[in-house]
């Protein structure tokens, strides 16, 4: 007969990984959404997606700008990160992760070059000196839109779209690895892990973009572009039922055929933190919004569609926190669960993820203000008018 | 150190870039990085033996190891985990040392980005210090909770079986002041050495042998239900209470 068992000496092991890992996995996993979302319109070719290729483009390269700082931000001894480098392993994920988060924001930079240039050109040919010369530069020296300009333009594009595709998979697929391959973790050791973070990073990716075309694209006449949001709409119901798939796979093998091990973890989320797991992150953002997504009299509603996508961005946040938490308050040897609350300020404290955020919010003004990216040419005529006024009120001045 | 920084410059000044990607740059080093800095070679492979029948959960093993490792408050390198057995009519009371496992298959040192825990040759799992960056993926992979991040050094810190003394030939702290004799250390390539003879002669156990870490730190009279992660009631503290309670001494 087992015993009762009370624990009266042990050491206790916290919460090692702090809550700048969850915002981490968080930022990578839209980052290979839009990537993904612009390679639509640049590999596929699908011009649905064209008004907010560019705007996906920014959002991939500006969240991974901000994503590594979290890791920094959690390392013991953050003045050696660079050792990273030169310090490397094949089995660790972490130093796989050193390599691709270097090049694969390269690569978005390289195909923005060729994305934005005609935009670029453009603007060149409107400005005139510091910014003109600034103008042409960027457009790579030619302030002049041709069909050979823009056909070579598309082919880079397209080719480092192509090539972008598997580092995108990659940069938010080995977050997955990093947590699948600590078998001392039963909550995170599932060959599921990449492929779980996968779909669920489409599920933020893809209601992230949403909202952002909800909140800055117009069309020509100036109006909200419903039928596109309507599309991703779609597509964001669709990828939340692969994610519910998968949860439900890996949710029930652990349940009904798991070894000794995964029973703690059945009793950490589906008992004690039923209402975070369950309820939460699996019902109110996803099933419910999947279903505002699929339905079209639902979908129409516009506000709850709205409203539906930022708690599914919510959502996603709430299953890395879940996840990374979660996973290290069930403890490797002692007995029962611990509890987590991360401090307000300081080291591994909110305002660190606040300050995160705060970093991307003020480089994506800074890159949405720059580079032309909206896909009609309404920003520009604009400007025209702005420009041609401000030269009348001086003519009118003398 | 150095070596390697003037190989990385040059790496980068070659202009091979970080394009080049990380297939091309891995290889190279793995054949440089198995354990730079270790003086240890193959003939001595040590162990520890715990017999849980002398062990009568004095702490003095943990009060040892933190006095000859300053060890941070708060902090563990060895800890006798103590435990009430309710068995309805009967109850006794249970302890278990733990400290690294110094396994033979150490799932810290795979997911260490840095190499900087290395197992050395004579099987002794260590972390060097001025390498480790603290991220504290081998505290995550550890099955055994082992390890932490030293708030002093801010790198992984454990059990090294006291290097220091066993290459001057003494045993570690803890062994050295173990009341009942508990803790027996030796080298397990020795066959007569006192902890092979133990193997030998007794039926022993490891802590999670399902994890396939083929642990170097063995048991006699293990319990089953406190092999694994013990199934009962936690302690009566938080973490959260157990630091205040360190900030004020």
């Amino acid at each position: 007969m087992n015993p009762h068992i009370i624990e009266i000496i042990n050491a206790i092991h916290g919460i090692d990984w702090s809550l700048v890992i969850p915002q981490y996995f968080f930022f990578t996993g839209i980052s290979a959404a839009a990537f993904l979302i612009s390679a639509l319109t640049y590999v596929f070719g699908d011009e649905n997606y064209r008004p907010i290729a560019k705007l996906s483009l920014i959002v991939a390269f500006t969240v991974l700008v901000a994503a590594p700082l979290n890791l920094i931000a959690d390392l013991g001894q953050q003045g050696r990160f660079y050792s990273l480098f030169y310090h490397t392993h094949a089995t660790s994920p972490m130093s796989w992760g050193s390599f691709l988060l270097t090049t694969y924001p390269l690569l978005i930079l390289l195909e923005g070059i060729f994305a934005f240039r005609a935009g670029f050109a453009r603007k060149a040919q409107k400005a005139s000196g510091g910014m003109k010369k600034l103008y042409t530069w960027l457009a790579l020296g030619n302030d002049q839109v041709t069909a050979q300009t823009e056909k070579r333009d598309h082919k880079w594009s397209y080719l480092l779209g192509a090539i972008g595709i598997p580092f995108a998979i990659a940069v938010h697929g080995y977050t997955g690895y990093i947590l699948g391959v600590v078998r001392a973790r039963p909550l995170w050791h599932t060959p599921l892990m990449p492929i779980t973070f996968l779909v669920s990073a489409m599920v933020s990716g893809i209601a992230f973009m949403l909202i952002l075309t909800w909140l800055m694209v117009r069309d020509d006449q100036g109006r909200i572009p419903w039928k596109l949001i309507d599309r991703l709409a779609v597509l964001l119901g669709w990828t939340i039922l692969t994610d519910l798939t998968i949860r439900l796979f890996w949710y029930s093998i652990g349940f009904f055929y798991s070894y000794g091990s995964y029973q703690d973890v059945i009793q950490f989320m589906f008992v004690d933190h039923f209402v975070d797991t369950v309820i939460v992150e699996m019902l109110i953002a996803l099933v419910i919004p999947a279903i505002v997504m699929l339905i079209p009299a639902l979908r129409r509603i516009r506000p709850l569609l709205i409203l539906s996508a930022l708690v599914t961005v919510a959502g996603v946040w709430l299953f890395r926190w879940n996840t990374v938490i979660g996973g290290q308050e069930i403890p490797k040897t002692g007995a029962g669960f611990y509890h987590y609350s991360p401090p307000l300020w300081g080291s591994k404290g909110v305002m660190e993820v606040v300050a995160n955020w705060a970093f991307w919010i003020f480089l994506f003004i800074l890159f949405t203000w720059f580079l032309p990216w909206r896909s009609n040419d309404e920003m520009e005529i604009e400007t025209d008018v702005t420009e041609q006024s401000a030269i009348l009120a001086e003519g009118g001045a003398q | 150190m150095n070596s390697d920084r003037r190989e990385f410059l040059k790496f980068i000044v070659g202009g091979a870039a970080v394009a080049a990607s990380a297939a091309a740059v891995i290889p190279k080093q793995e054949a440089t990085a198995a354990a730079p800095n270790d003086p240890s070679d193959s003939t001595h492979r040590w162990g520890m033996l715990i017999d849980l029948r002398k062990c009568i959960g004095c702490q003095a093993c943990s009060v040892a190891c933190s006095m000859e490792n300053d060890v941070p408050l708060g902090y563990h390198r060895t800890i006798v985990s103590t435990y009430e057995l309710d068995f309805g009519d009967t109850a006794r009371r249970a302890t278990l040392p733990r400290l690294c496992n110094h396994c033979e298959n150490p799932p810290c040192v795979e997911v260490c980005p840095t190499q900087a825990t290395y197992k050395r040759h004579d099987g002794i799992v260590v972390v060097d210090n001025e390498v480790c960056i603290g991220c504290g993926y081998c505290v995550q992979a550890c099955p055994y909770d082992a390890r932490f991040i030293n708030p002093e050094t801010h790198t992984a810190d454990k059990c090294n079986f006291c290097v220091h003394r066993t290459e001057a030939g003494l045993l570690p702290a803890c062994v050295e002041t173990c009341v009942g004799g508990a803790r027996i250390f030796g080298d397990l390539n020795d066959p007569n050495s006192e902890i092979s003879r133990l193997l030998r002669e007794h039926s022993t156990q490891v802590l999670k042998p399902e994890m396939g870490t083929d642990p170097r730190v063995f048991y006699i009279g293990l319990s089953e239900y406190l092999q694994a992660k013990v199934n009962g009631e936690p302690v009566p503290w938080t973490e959260e209470e157990l630091q205040k309670e360190l900030a004020q001494l």
